[in-house]
This record gives C-alpha cells, sequence and structure tokens, in this order.
C-alpha cells in the first residue's frame, strides 16, 4: 500500500476551515497557508469561544485569509480592514476582533488607520503578512519592500526606504508588538495567543515568502529557498537568544539578504479606548440629561 | 496518557563526557512508552513545495514519483522510517496547504535497564 492510499482523511483543522474550498489558491509556497493555520491554533489555544471570533481582513492574497476560515468574517475594502474592526469593537465590546492583512493593505493605502488605532490603544490583534510587495497585483513595490530589491515597479532596485514596522507599531503607541518568520510556527502560534488574550492594540508581522511576486525577480529560487533563509535566522538567533527576546525595535530594520531580527519587542499595559470611553460614559450621560433640562427650561419660558 | 521517557539532567562533563543523572528513578524505568507519527498526506491539497520534507527533524520523507490531479509530486515517508516520526508536528504547522498531518499512535518500547551509576 502506498502513502498515497491514506489520503482522503480529514486534517485537524478542517473544522474551522470551509474545507470545500481547499486547496485554496495560494501558489505553492507562499505563507499565508502557514500563518492562517498558526492563528486557527492560537485561537484555539487562547480559548477564545466560537461566538466571540471575528477576523477582518483587506484586499490582496493576505486578505482572503478570511475566506477560508469557518466563523465570523469580515472581507472589507483595501485599506480599510482596522476601521471595519474598530466599528466591531465599539458596537460590541466582548467580541475579540482580529485583523489579518498584508504589507500594502495594512501600511500603504491603510497606513492612516494603523497608527491611529495603536495611538488609540483600540483592543485590536493586528497580524501582517509581510511579504515585502503587493502580491495580488502582479509584485509591485510597496511600504516594505527593502532597498536594492527588485520587483516589477522597481526593475533597477528599490531606492525607498521601507517602514520598519515592529519600530512603526510601538512608537505609534502598541501595546504588544513581536515579528516572526512563517518558519517559526510554535512561537507564532503562542505569541499570537498570547496577543490574543491581551487586551489593547496588538501587533504582529509575519514575514512570509511569496514566491511568485517577491521570490522571482529576487532569485530568490525555489519556495523552499525563501524558507531556508528563515532557517539561517533561525540559526542564528538559536546563538543569540536573549539579545533577540529584547530587541529593540528601532534595531528591527530589514536589509536585503542580512540576517532579520525576530522576537517580542513590546509587552506593556495602558487603558484601552474601550476601558476609557466605557469610565466616560455616566459623565457623559448626566450631561446630556443636563443639557435637555436646561432645554426644556428655556422653551417654557 | 502519554508517560513521560525520564524526568533526567544531562550535564556536560570537564572531559567533555555526559553523565546522566535520574533525580527520581521511574517505577517503569525498564519499559516506557513512546508516541510514533502516522503521517497522513492529503494528496489532492499537496503542492509539492517540499517544506515538509525539508524541515522534518527526522528526514523522514521525500518526494515521490506519484502525482496528484494538478500534477505535483506528492511527498511519501521514507521506506523502513515509518516508525521513526516523533510527533513534532513541525510538517503539520509548516505546510501551507492544510495538507499533512499525524496521528499519534502509542508504541510500548522495552528497554534495558542501564547500569545505575550514582
Ligand atoms: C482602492 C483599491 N486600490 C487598489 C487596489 C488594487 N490592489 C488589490 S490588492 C493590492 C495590494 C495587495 O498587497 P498586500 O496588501 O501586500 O497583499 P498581498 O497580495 O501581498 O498579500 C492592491 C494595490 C484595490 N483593490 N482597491
Ligand atoms: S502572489 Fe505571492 S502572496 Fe499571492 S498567493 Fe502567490 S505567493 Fe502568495
Ligand atoms: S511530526 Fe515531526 S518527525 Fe513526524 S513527520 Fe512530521 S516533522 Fe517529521
Ligand atoms: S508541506 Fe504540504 S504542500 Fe508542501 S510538500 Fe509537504 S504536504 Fe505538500
Ligand atoms: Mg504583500
Amino acid at each position: 500500500m502506498s502513502e498515497l492510499d491514506s489520503v482522503f482523511d480529514a486534517h485537524p483543522v478542517d473544522a474551522h476551515l470551509r474545507a470545500d474550498m481547499l486547496p485554496h489558491i495560494w501558489c505553492p509556497g507562499c505563507g499565508i497557508g502557514i500563518v492562517l493555520k498558526a492563528y486557527i491554533k492560537a485561537l484555539d489555544k487562547a480559548e477564545i469561544p466560537l461566538e466571540k471570533r471575528i477576523m477582518v481582513s483587506g484586499i490582496g492574497c493576505s486578505g482572503r485569509a478570511c475566506i477560508y476560515l469557518n466563523q465570523d468574517c469580515y472581507h472589507s475594502t483595501h485599506g480599510r480592514p482596522i476601521p471595519f474592526a474598530t466599528g466591531l469593537k465599539l458596537a460590541n465590546p466582548d467580541l475579540n476582533v482580529s485583523v489579518i492583512s498584508g504589507d500594502g493593505d495594512l501600511f500603504a493605502i491603510g497606513g492612516n488607520h494603523f497608527i491611529h488605532a495603536a495611538r488609540r490603544n483600540m483592543d485590536l490583534n493586528v497580524i501582517c503578512i509581510n511579504n515585502f510587495n503587493y502580491g495580488m497585483t502582479g509584485g509591485q513595490s510597496g511600504p516594505t519592500t527593502p532597498v536594492d530589491s527588485k520587483t516589477i515597479t522597481t526593475p533597477y532596485g528599490n531606492i525607498e526606504r521601507p517602514f520598519n514596522l515592529p519600530h512603526l507599531a510601538s512608537s505609534s503607541g502598541a501595546t504588544y508588538v513581536a515579528r516572526w518568520t512563517t518558519l517559526d510556527v510554535r512561537r507564532l502560534r503562542d505569541s499570537m495567543a498570547e496577543a490574543l488574550k491581551k487586551k489593547g492594540f496588538t501587533f504582529i508581522e509575519v514575514i512570509s515568502p511569496c514566491p511568485t511576486g517577491y521570490g522571482r525577480p529576487n532569485r530568490r529560487g525555489e519556495p523552499i529557498d525563501e524558507m531556508k533563509q528563515y532557517q539561517e535566522i533561525w540559526d542564528l538567533r538559536e546563538d543569540n537568544w536573549i539579545i533577540q527576546e529584547g530587541a529593540d525595535p528601532r534595531e528591527a530594520d530589514i536589509r536585503l539578504n542580512e540576517s532579520i531580527v525576530v522576537g517580542v519587542f513590546a509587552d506593556t499595559d495602558r487603558p484601552t479606548f474601550t476601558d476609557l470611553y466605557s469610565q466616560l460614559d455616566p459623565v457623559r450621560k448626566k450631561k446630556l440629561k443636563e443639557i435637555v433640562r436646561e432645554d426644556e427650561r428655556r422653551v417654557r419660558e | 496518557m502519554i508517560i513521560p521517557v525520564s524526568i533526567s539532567i544531562v550535564m556536560a562533563l570537564p572531559e567533555g563526557g555526559v553523565e546522566k543523572k535520574y533525580w527520581r528513578k521511574p517505577l517503569d524505568f525498564h519499559k516506557h512508552k513512546v508516541p510514533i507519527g502516522k503521517v497522513i498526506i492529503i494528496a489532492e491539497r499537496c503542492k509539492a513545495c517540499n517544506y515538509c520534507i525539508e524541515f522534518c527533524p527526522k528526514d523522514i520523507l521525500v518526494e515521490s514519483e506519484e502525482r496528484n490531479k494538478k500534477g505535483y509530486k506528492v511527498p511519501m515517508v521514507v521506506e523502513g522510517k515509518e516508525k521513526e516520526c516523533i510527533v513534532c508536528r513541525h510538517c503539520e504547522d509548516i505546510c501551507p496547504e492544510f495538507g499533512i498531518y499525524i496521528e499519534e499512535i502509542e508504541e510500548e518500547i522495552e528497554e534495558e535497564e542501564e547500569d545505575d551509576e550514582t
């Protein structure tokens, strides 16, 4: 009997997926599926009940993650998952709201929403699948494309300085900031579970292979070669574990063909927008009543 | 339930040798259960990225000549290594296609009692 005879069983996470839609549309070796599986396992690990799970995504290959998830999801417009997620959270503060989207979606067209949601400490879990380019539209350069990388819009190498996402997130006010690669599946899952349980604006960047859009013009070879590069980063980190764990987000710039700093960059607490808003409520109600009474008095006079 | 193999502290000795110390000797010291995994591949989902082959710590998977409907060469377990999976589930976690998972089979292994040096 060959191994292929036992192929039609269901995968352990199939219950959380719209499994009838598999195989998914992502290219061979694309990292988005790895992130989605880690997210599913993290939801279970953090024991978030199904009725409280909400995932919002934008437009792009990464944004399609919500299509395959068998739970409440919102596939919003390009760049706007954070405003949609904010609305959901404010309307029903009991929900555990996550955003999973791409680097272009969250930091180019949606960059403004990101910094302001972090500044407000909106209680959201934002996960960015950073593949250094606009995968879906054919591999254009974006706000995270490293200097000198080739994309179809930077054929002579990118001259723009990219965002350092952990630094951007922590300086904007995020309470939890981490970065992992798709090879760090365990740590990614555990970190996602921590973020899901944490109150406030959390941010996790996942460095993910895009063999079609980014790998090809940069001669990364087969999909496996991008993952092997992550393995080199991994090996390096095992030696410098302590340094990497307490990493300074200012030192987290990504440069072409250099090792990538991963780890947890920030883990702090401060009141969330919903906390402060609920505290504000009785005062506002009292004020409102006073205004109404004043109005009534004036009408009577 | 899986019984831990043994609770041991491995210390490097100055000469470079390794000393094994048991702070509590398990009652079933000579006999313990080791989980063994059965690799299950959902062939029609596989896109032959070979991540599972590359990153399995026990190197038990290889490319096969069998192709699925889309023409991808689906991995298989190396002949003779069927009982070597240690259920680390790294392949399961790393597969982007939800295409491979592990079923845990518990196997009892008899072991000769080692000389107790301490
Ligand atoms: C308003 C608007 N502008 C532009 C587009 C075209 N568009 C679709 S996806 C995308 C970028 C996706 O990049 P990213 O968010 O990094 O996702 P990836 O595909 O790389 O996962 C763009 C520009 C659009 N759909 N809507
Ligand atoms: S283009 Fe890139 S991001 Fe999009 S599915 Fe293909 S590999 Fe993934
Ligand atoms: S569970 Fe671990 S040892 Fe078993 S096949 Fe997968 S990667 Fe290899
Ligand atoms: S990791 Fe998944 S998709 Fe890739 S070769 Fe293995 S089973 Fe196939
Ligand atoms: Mg992208």
